[in-house]
């Protein structure tokens, strides 16, 4: 178990989220067929595909969070999905590689 | 014996609305106390096949079932069928639009993480529909009942 503080990072939270985000591992895909398969419960999903069916993964597979790279462009229907789910969403500027490094830090 | 049925309708095209059935199967599941597992491999199968149906066909619904430890799913659509169903279940293989690719789907994992998950899968295709049978089976109830019996 690895704790988030969303605050340390300077990610953007989406999701009004305070507490600290605890997760298993982290998962980098952009293929959500390969999230359904793989991903764990827990886990961190690092992704670029920004839609409605990324949050319906997420917590279908009860991910701790979901973080978007490269400044992805977030739906206002996304974030009310992802608060009816409980899924905590963030976004960054970084790539997928420098947020997995990030996240690697922690653990 | 506890029983539960439902019917979803899933309409073509509308990625947003993906995933509802799924999530209410689901939700049911867990209601009900099915195992962990169970869940899981219950909701991976029902999503790609909604998501499936979404992509593919003109249209379609998901018949949901509950019978004691086991769970059916029969999902139905009108057309245009599958043309060549063993090469569909090749992982990789896609007919997909980039659409559904930009919706984080459509690379052809699909059939293979249908047929991953569930313990029995029948396939039947042609130009009038296809129909998608599936039955789970909670291992871990069918191990607690041979507990008891012993």
């Amino acid at each position: 178990m690895i704790r988030l503080k969303p605050s340390d990072l300077n990610y953007k939270v989406l999701t009004y989220q305070k507490e600290d985000i605890v997760f298993h591992s982290v998962y980098v895909s952009d293929l959500l067929s390969n999230v359904l398969r793989n991903a764990k419960e827990g886990d961190i999903l690092v992704t670029t595909i920004a839609n409605l069916n990324t949050i319906a993964v997420a917590s279908l597979k009860e991910l701790s969070a979901v973080i978007f790279a490269e400044d992805k462009v977030i739906s206002e229907d996304m974030i009310e999905k992802a608060l009816e789910e409980g899924v905590c969403l963030l976004v960054t500027p970084k790539s997928a590689f420098q947020i997995a490094l990030d996240l690697g830090k922690l653990s | 014996m506890v029983s539960f049925r439902k019917h979803f309708d899933i309409q073509a095209g509308n990625y947003d609305e993906a995933g509802k059935a799924a999530s209410e199967i689901k939700r049911v599941l867990k209601q009900l106390h099915f195992s962990k597992d169970l869940q899981k491999r219950v909701s991976v199968a029902s999503y790609e096949a909604e998501i499936n149906i979404v992509i593919h066909s003109v249209g379609g619904s998901v018949d949901f079932l509950i019978q004691d430890n086991q769970i059916f799913l029969q999902f139905v659509d009108n057309g245009p069928g599958i043309e060549d169903i063993a090469l569909a279940m090749t992982e990789g293989y896609s007919t997909a639009s980039d659409l559904s690719r930009l919706n984080g789907f459509g690379a052809g994992m699909g059939l293979s993480n249908i047929k991953k998950s569930a313990d029995e899968m029948t396939l039947v295709s042609d130009p009038c529909g296809t129909v998608m049978k599936l039955k789970f089976i909670d291992r871990e109830v069918v191990e607690d009942d041979s507990s008891q019996t012993i």
